[in-house]
């Protein structure tokens, strides 16, 4: 189980989270909605450990977010971040073994990913020969590659046609561990997340359960 | 970390640029090893300036220019009668520009022979001291100071491209930074040993055809160096004294550079960051040959050059240089561990917390 408890994280312009509460259960898909500048990445990054907690604390199951290893992470940033001149396939064996994924499945799992995704055709092609959309996905490979207790998506569909949208989406209800997903695509709420934590002005708007019946 | 480090190489290795890098490396190698026979054949068709002396000046209805001779009125080749004709030169006449100005001499009336005396005065001197390993410690100190400037514009561009915040949720800050510096020096390394090849692959071309003793004849007129007085394990162990002093100075570098807010303030910083390096040579040398070297050699930072100097000078490694380069790597260790949380707020731009007290 994830937990926020009372985390508050403040920059000089005022923005930030403010006391946000919130806990999510192992296995579940979490939406975090909210308008621009309304703390959804500044969640992420403490998650992340890429900003430090003010104040309150981040929890997962019962043990401090920091005493966990990196590895536990999987993100795909907002924006893209890829190295363009390099191939696909050593990316993904970089990050893969970064992620401490073993040298003898490294290989497997990248096939597997790439073949989930139509995209081994560009395991030895640059990157900037793929398209926005295959960029993405990219990266997104890149973040279940070690299969991540906690996965978190920042804006995930952007640019993505309505097949690997489709794609993504599977992954996301049939993969293991606690999934963060920002979203602007309201619509695809109700069909990707059991719970959706609204946010405003850095603070916890309200919180809905998600039925799936 | 070495993952990282491998894929940092062969991306930048292992692609068009850096080959096509490589070729016109090695073709300028080439024409390097070959200048002595590019020279004399740019100089093929070129006359040879010779002039008439005050004693031979009268004959010189007889010196008409040829293919390879022109006569005029200064000139490194003189011909002068003294008792009889002579040819004075400082460098060695060719067979052909000889053959020219005998059969000139010969039409004056009263001809005999002449001998040429070759007037050479000038030779070089060796340097053969410690100054020689000194020669060694500046370049590999500037080299491998120049290529911090790319391992720390490549962290600036990862900080501000976001890459380094997307290596930061796999790795430690210091690991990053780490694996940045020691990939430039392995590039330095890769570079340099391929330049290493390409010499010796031209050397074992020239060996065969035209004989490589030309060349080295040739070399010898520039080399100032003896060789034959280096101190090998001098040599290394004041290099290794002497990364550990590099790493720390690239290492505040990123530290200071990381700090900026874009691409265009890492810029401006980098002219004053990078007179770092050049101002720790300068104090350096200026008291490398003075007592305060006894003084100054523990000082972390001015170690970096300090402790190799004083090695050469002393020249024998004594228990007591182990212990100061043991001091040097402590002062590195801490260095590290009190900066990992300045460097990854640096890298980050994790902002003060401003929460209402």
């Amino acid at each position: 189980m994830l937990t926020f408890k009372n985390v508050t994280r403040l920059y000089a312009s005022n923005k930030g989270l403010r006391n946000c509460t919130w806990e999510v259960e192992n296995n579940k898909v979490v939406g975090i909605l909210g308008n621009n500048g309304c703390g959804k990445t500044t969640t992420f990054k403490l998650l992340l450990q890429l900003e430090d907690v003010d104040e309150g604390v981040i929890l997962y199951n019962n043990r401090p977010i920091n005493a966990m290893n990196l590895n536990a992470f999987g993100y795909v940033p907002e924006e893209k971040r890829l190295y363009q001149d390099c191939i696909v396939n050593d990316l993904l064996t970089l990050v893969g073994t970064l992620k401490g994924v073993g040298k003898k499945d490294i290989n497997k799992k990248i096939n597997e990913c790439l073949q989930d995704f139509d995209l081994h055709d560009f395991k030895y092609r640059k990157v900037y020969e793929l398209s926005k959309g295959n960029q993405q996905i990219l990266q997104i490979i890149m973040a279940i590659l070690h299969n991540p207790k906690i996965l978190i998506l920042d804006e995930p569909f952007n640019g993505l046609d309505k097949n690997k949208l489709q794609q993504v989406i599977h992954l996301i209800r049939n993969r293991k561990g606690i999934t963060l997903i920002s979203l602007h695509q309201y619509e695809l709420v109700n069909c990707i997340c059991d719970k959706v934590i609204y946010l405003k002005d850095g603070c916890v708007e309200s919180i809905e359960e998600v039925s799936h019946d | 970390m070495i993952n990282m480090i491998f894929f940092g190489l062969k991306r930048k290795l292992w692609n068009k640029k850096y080959v096509l890098k490589l070729i016109i490396i090695f073709m300028v190698l080439g024409g390097i090893l070959y200048v002595d026979r590019i020279l004399e054949n740019i100089t093929l068709f070129q006359r040879v300036q010779v002039s008439l002396d005050e004693s031979t000046i009268m004959y010189q209805e007889y010196f008409k220019d040829t293919v390879n001779v022109e006569y005029v009125d200064k000139a490194n080749i003189r011909i002068v009668f003294e008792d009889d004709w002579k040819i004075y030169s400082d460098e060695v006449i060719s067979e052909e520009v000889m053959f020219d100005i005998q059969n000139s001499i010969s039409k004056v009336p009263g001809f005999t022979y002449p001998e040429p005396l070759y007037d050479i005065s000038y030779y070089h001197s060796k340097i053969k001291d410690p100054y020689l390993e000194l020669i060694v410690y500046t370049m590999v100190y500037f080299i491998l100071m120049s290529k911090s400037i790319g391992s720390v514009q490549e962290i600036i561009e990862d900080k501000h491209s976001g890459m380094a915040s997307y290596y930061l949720t796999c790795i430690s800050s210091n690991q990053y930074v780490v694996c940045k510096i020691v990939e430039g020096w392995i590039q330095i390394f890769i570079e340099y040993i391929c330049m290493f090849v390409f010499i010796c692959i031209w050397a074992l071309i020239r060996y065969g055809y035209p004989f490589t003793h030309q060349l080295y004849d040739w070399i010898q007129n520039f080399i100032v160096l003896d060789g034959s007085y280096f101190r090998l394990p001098i040599l290394l162990v004041g290099i290794v004294s002497m990364l550990i002093g590099i790493f720390m100075i690239q290492y505040v570098i990123v530290l200071f550079m990381s700090k900026s807010k874009s691409i265009e303030e890492a810029n401006h910083m980098m002219i004053w960051i990078h007179s770092l390096p050049i101002l720790i040579y300068y104090v350096a040398m200026s008291i490398f040959d003075t007592n305060v070297i006894n003084y100054c050699k523990y000082i972390p930072f001015l170690q970096t050059l300090l402790l190799p100097m004083s090695l050469s000078l002393d020249g024998e490694i004594s228990l007591i240089y182990y212990g100061y380069m043991l001091l040097e790597g402590i002062f590195l260790y801490f260095l590290l561990y009190f900066s990992k949380n300045s460097m990854r707020k640096s890298i980050l731009d994790i902002e003060k917390s401003y929460v209402p007290i």
